[in-house]
């Protein structure tokens, strides 16, 4: 069942002259079984929202539905809750704290107090879904594996709980390239076996490669709620108005559009924009010696809805 | 905000005479005040120093509701003391039930003796309650420092000082951000017996500690990384400075102390 978020604003500190606004009148709906990029610049509300989900924060003014449950509710069992949605933090390798990796892992199993065989069986499945040898990693201490195994331990920690639906919140900061590479890959086959996913982050590369529709905040309102390619094909002015940019590969097909090329520009990923690099290039120079460029089949017929009314004229590429 | 109020301690921050005495000066100020609340034996001595704590609150632009609320923790204190006065001081009796015999002396000594406590952590408050942390820590550097020559490392403690006062906020907000990990994955920390709450601490504490000794670690690169070696002729950002107002308060309060213990 789906995650429902209804005109949810927050304020922290209220009634003080130190009040901050942090979210404003967000409404969105997440279905299960999607995978779902939250984008915004530092400061948006991107974390304060993500902590509504679960109940780390009781949503108010406003409503926050998982599974039919209502969070703000006080019956609500949120312990019960955080086991369907599970919420992995920033740099959560920080929150380590057994003396092997199986006991920190089997910490939430064991917390809901589980029978040993169960959380065996648990450990096993979310080391497993985490790329993580069960064998080899098991009784080492969890403080002197390297950074990303740390990371890929503290997210099986999480999904040991057993939740449909996982939300990271900036998962490959400080990550090495290949971390961060592993990491995206083993989301996205979390997502392909079923797993929602919401990936919060301000990285469009993790986003491409990840989440097949985005929202956008931005000094805590929803300023954008729509399928990745459309964004980054027809909304880049309303994402470089709130300090955002398509990612590097998409930034290329812009920069040859600007210098008129006859290129596409709903091509996420390197793999992607290459295609369509080379079918325009084949288009205008007759064909050459190789394969055919077949493009690749477009996704959007995912619900679209955008608030940006600006049509989005390419421009030239600007150096960071 | 709970991580404010704990960043700030007591301090109210504002721009008042109390607030921009020297911190030195302020501390000389409270030390002599605690000395003259300790002599006095009269009841008249106790007014001069309600009315020393009333021109502080004053010159402080403080409500005395402030200094009200650092009074809470010692009301057990003072009650205490109270009883034990008024049933155990030999003199006239009031009022007798069994072996416990009020008297009029301890009556009398009782009150005088709270009225003393309350003196005592009114005046401490006018100090806390005007000098930020940092300002305190830099005049208990000036002033420790003739004490170097004995051995007593003045740059060092104030460094040790500041330093704690300056990670009290981050590990608060630490604290707060893997309380909200651990709750998400299962831990509960307001159930169960004392027992479970205490285990319950473990998941908190163990990744606060091992962040705690990485900030140390990097704060101490970076110190090293830019040459700190101790106070040695050190300069500062913030200098202190006695100014006119800082030599006339303290003339001041000599006179009226010491016309007070003349009197006596």
């Amino acid at each position: 069942m789906p995650i429902v978020v209804r005109h949810l604003s927050h304020v922290y500190m209220p009634g003080t002259p130190m009040a901050v606004p942090a979210l404003h009148d967000v409404s969105f709906e997440i279905a299960d079984g999607e995978s779902v990029g939250l984008i915004g610049p530092t400061g948006s509300g991107k974390s304060t929202l993500v902590q509504h989900l679960n109940g780390l924060i009781r949503p108010r003014p406003g409503t926050v539905f998982v599974d039919g449950q209502d969070v703000g509710d006080r019956r609500t069992d949120l312990r019960r809750l955080r086991r369907t949605v599970g919420l992995v933090f920033q740099y959560p390798e920080y929150q380590l704290f057994e003396e092997t990796v199986y006991d920190d892992v089997a910490f939430g199993p064991r917390s809901m107090g589980l029978d040993a065989d169960e959380v065996d069986r648990r450990v096993r499945r979310a080391m497993a879904l985490m790329g993580l040898d069960v064998e080899a990693l098991a009784k080492r201490s969890p403080f002197e594996l390297s950074g990303g195994q740390r990371r890929r331990v503290a997210i099986a920690g999480v999904l040991a709980l057993g939740c449909s639906k996982l939300i990271l919140d900036e998962p490959t900061a400080g990550l090495d390239p290949a971390g961060r590479r592993d990491l995206l890959r083993l989301l996205a086959r979390l997502n392909r076996e079923g797993m929602t996913v919401l990936l919060v982050t301000h990285d469009m590369d993790d986003l491409a490669e990840v989440a097949r529709r985005v929202l956008v905040l931005s000094e805590g309102r929803l300023v954008a709620d729509a399928p990745v390619r459309e964004l980054f094909s027809r909304h880049r002015a309303l994402l470089q108005g709130h300090r955002l940019d398509v990612p590097v590969a998409v930034r290329i097909l812009y920069a040859l559009r600007e210098r008129g090329a006859d290129v596409r520009l709903d091509r996420i990923g390197i793999d992607e924009v290459a295609e369509e690099i080379l079918r325009w290039w084949r288009a205008t120079r007759g064909p050459a010696d190789g394969r055919a460029a077949s493009g690749p089949t477009s996704t959007s017929q995912e619900r679209s809805r955008t608030h940006g009314h600006r049509r989005d004229r390419p421009r030239p590429v600007r150096p960071r | 905000m709970a991580i404010g109020e704990i960043a700030l301690g007591q301090y109210v921050p504002g721009d008042s005479f109390l607030h921009r005495l020297d911190p030195r000066t302020k501390i000389g100020l409270v030390t002599g005040f605690i000395v003259l609340m300790f002599v006095v034996e009269t009841w008249w001595g106790y007014g001069v120093g309600v009315g020393l704590v009333a021109l502080g609150l004053a010159a402080g632009r403080l409500s005395p509701r402030w200094v009200l609320r650092g009074l809470r923790p010692i009301v057990m204190l003072i009650a205490i003391s109270a009883v034990l006065n008024a049933f155990w001081t030999e003199g006239r009796t009031l009022w007798q039930w069994g072996p416990l015999r009020l008297t009029a002396e301890g009556v009398e000594r009782a009150g005088m003796m709270g009225l003393r406590l309350v003196l005592l952590v009114a005046g401490a408050s006018l100090l806390t309650l005007t000098t930020s942390p940092i300002d305190l820590t830099d005049a208990i550097e000036r002033l420790l420092t003739p004490f170097r020559r004995i051995g007593v490392p003045a740059h060092e403690l104030a460094m040790m000082m500041s330093i704690a006062l300056r990670f009290v906020p981050t590990l608060v907000e630490e604290a707060e951000r893997i309380m909200k990990a651990q709750m998400a994955r299962g831990a509960a920390f307001d159930r169960g017996s004392l027992v479970a709450r205490a285990r319950a601490l473990v998941p908190l504490l163990v990744p606060l500690f091992v962040s705690a000794f990485r900030r140390a670690d990097e704060l101490a690169l970076a110190m090293e990384a830019r040459c700190y070696r101790g106070g040695e002729g050190r300069t500062r950002l913030r200098q202190l400075h006695m100014q006119r107002r800082d030599w006339a308060t303290l003339v001041t309060f000599a006179v009226v102390a010491a016309g007070v213990g003349a009197v006596l």
